[in-house]
């Protein structure tokens, strides 16, 4: 009898799905994901509904970054397009919140596309400027459109089929499910050839057009996706906010979803993306909540906000120096050492 | 006196350069598959390559070599699209690609190896065989990302490919490490699969030895010399090393300052002059 787990057809072998290991983790994860509004009361719930947000918008940057290796600082502005474009369907065109979610995904992909323009010819750092522009640029025009930083998102938008996402047990399902729809799309892009393509170019793009890979084109498509997972993620945000500002889509904030991507994994489009949002966002607002108290017991309340970014650049750097390839890789190390255990190797 | 370097590529046809009455005359029949005419590139002043005309036949392993700066990997690259040449022509089974791009070539039965065998220093063995094929994809990104119809049947088929060749140069056990982490040897058998994944006609092989040790050289002649068995591929090897091409090679072409100095069986060319001169400088 053959010992062990055996594949009979590549399809299988390239399927999530490959060991029993994968099945029970994925029925806890679903059971997690489920029984989570059941455990968490209301504030770690909506902790748990920004995370989902936020791990959508960072999937996207992972794979503008990550996977095809091409810098990109306005990710929190293609949030930001994503939301107003949800608020302002809802208030101006009477949308429904949750039918422009997909709307705000297309706004921000054009936008994002035209982004992508600059990559053609620059690269590195010099891409990293043409983006941070495009940030500043985008931060001009919500200051234009909302000068007052308040726009609300009208709560009877956020009906939809009976289905009130006022409710945050509602909301945080239906974050979970958009989230999970996009990480299996997320994952099934980065094993595809376009996937290959883009990891090809961020490796080597001369070398990758010489193999036959359309660089700009994958570029773009790089962007585009960047893009549309931004869009979603700010209609998510606006359907989870009673109104948006602005000051939510600053580069401070871009800056930290590029920190995101950086902790997590650049590259590792799904899991390291989460691991990115658990230890920078969720993480640090834990974290925050056991600090203010202290901060200001020793008289330095004034100083939370510059001490989040100093906490925040430590983790940051030390992951750079120490761990490359980011927290996923030493979860992989961990994985590796029981998979072994009890031999060294 | 006539320079030996244009024995072939002499014969203007109808004012257009032809080499297949000559061809025929030195080598008599045997199909041709891949051939220049008079290719000339220069980089600045430098001329890299000076009316270079060569000749490969259908089935053989054609052994390219000279010393550093003569030429051989501008004309690999010539041929693969890489570089454009100023003047002459490339050709593959009669028609002229020489206005090809090099995934254009690739499609048409042209595959070939890098001299750093690491270019894509982190994607995995798999992924390095499997962006082979991508000039042959189907499916949109929208299946891709659903992972359904066109999309996965060809990425099932890929890597079945992918397996085949995986196979065949015996790398099963680097299959999920990245292309960066593996020894040099197995980089270079990585980027000779990864040609063969495009299941080609010709294989252009840009010094696939250079840098490795005894026995690492000996695992890639083997391979080689496996390919040329099961498929029967053709195939032209850049190489320093003239004990290997002597001894694998059927033929010979030598180059030395962007000219084709010989042209000949292996065992002629070691006694020639001309190469002698070239090689030991003169």
């Amino acid at each position: 009898m053959p010992a062990g787990v055996f594949k009979e057809t590549y399809e299988a072998d390239m399927a999530f799905i490959r060991y029993p290991i994968h099945k029970a983790a994925l029925i806890a994860a679903i059971i997690a994901l489920l029984a989570a509004p059941a455990v968490l009361d209301r504030y770690y719930l909506s902790l748990a509904t920004t995370a989902l947000i936020f791990w959508v918008a960072v999937m996207g940057l992972n794979i503008t970054v990550g996977l095809a290796g091409q810098i990109s600082l306005a990710h929190a502005a293609l949030m930001g397009v994503g939301a107003y474009t949800v608020a302002h369907a809802a208030l101006k065109l009477g949308l429904n919140a949750v039918l422009a979610v997909p709307l705000a995904g297309i706004t921000a992909m054009a936008i994002s596309v035209l982004l992508s323009l600059p990559s053609f010819k620059l690269k590195e750092y010099y891409l990293a400027m043409a983006s941070l522009a495009a940030q500043l640029l985008l931060e001009y025009a919500f200051s234009r459109i909302d000068p007052d930083q308040y726009t609300p998102v009208p709560p009877e938008a956020k009906v939809l089929a009976g289905v009130d996402l006022n409710n945050p047990v509602n909301l945080y399902y239906f974050t979970a499910l958009v989230a999970v729809l996009m990480a299996v799309i997320a994952a099934n892009i980065a094993r595809s050839t376009y996937g290959r393509a883009m990891k090809a170019v961020r490796d080597n793009d001369v070398a990758a057009s010489i193999v036959g890979v359309d660089v700009p084109l994958t570029k773009a498509l790089a962007f585009a996706i960047g893009g549309f997972y931004a869009g979603v993620a700010g209609g998510l945000y606006a359907i989870y906010s009673v109104g948006i500002g602005w000051e939510a889509f600053t580069l401070i904030v871009s800056i930290e979803l590029l920190g995101m991507v950086l902790v997590g994994g650049p590259g590792r489009v799904v899991w390291g993306s989460l691991l990115g949002v658990l230890t920078l966002r969720t993480g640090w607002t834990l974290l925050e909540s056991q600090l203010t108290p202290l901060l200001s017991a020793l008289g330095m309340t004034a100083y939370a906000s510059a001490f989040k970014y100093i906490v925040l650049g430590a983790v940051i750097t030390a992951t750079i120096i120490l761990e490359p390839e980011g927290l996923i890789a030493v979860l992989r190390r961990v994985k590796e050492y029981f998979r072994l255990w009890p031999y060294s190797y | 006196m006539q320079n030996s370097s244009s024995v072939i590529g002499e014969a203007k046809v109808d004012g257009v350069w032809d080499t297949s009455s000559l061809y025929m005359k030195k080598y008599g029949a045997g199909e041709r598959i891949l051939w220049t005419v008079d290719v000339t590139l220069s980089f600045g002043g430098v001329r890299a390559l000076d009316r270079v005309s060569i000749v490969v036949r259908k089935g053989e392993l054609l052994g390219l070599i000279g010393p550093n700066g003569a030429g051989k990997t501008s004309l690999l690259n010539v041929i693969s699209g890489v570089y454009k040449p100023e003047k002459g022509r490339v050709f593959f089974k009669g028609i002229d690609i020489s206005n090809l791009k090099p995934h254009e070539r690739a499609r048409l039965g042209i595959a070939r190896t890098f001299q750093h065998g690491e270019m894509f220093h982190s994607m995995t063995v798999l992924e390095t065989i499997m962006l082979r094929l991508h000039p042959w994809h189907r499916g949109s990104i929208v299946e891709a990302a659903l992972w359904a119809f066109r999309a996965k049947r060809w990425e099932v088929e890929a890597r079945e490919k992918a397996e085949y060749v995986i196979d065949l140069l015996d790398l099963h056990e680097y299959r999920h490490m990245p292309v960066g982490a593996l020894p040099p040897g197995v980089q270079k058998k990585v980027d000779l699969a990864a040609a063969m994944v495009q299941d080609p006609e010709v294989i252009l092989m840009d010094e696939p030895m250079a840098g490795l040790s005894r026995e690492e050289k000996d695992d890639i002649v083997r391979a080689i010399i496996e390919i040329r068995e099961t498929r029967g591929t053709t195939m032209v090897l850049v190489e320093h090393d003239l004990e290997v091409v002597t001894d694998i090679c059927d033929r010979v072409v030598v180059m030395d300052r962007g000219k084709v100095i010989f042209d000949g069986p292996p065992h002629e060319a070691v006694k020639d002059e001309a190469v002698i001169t070239a090689y030991i400088g003169g």
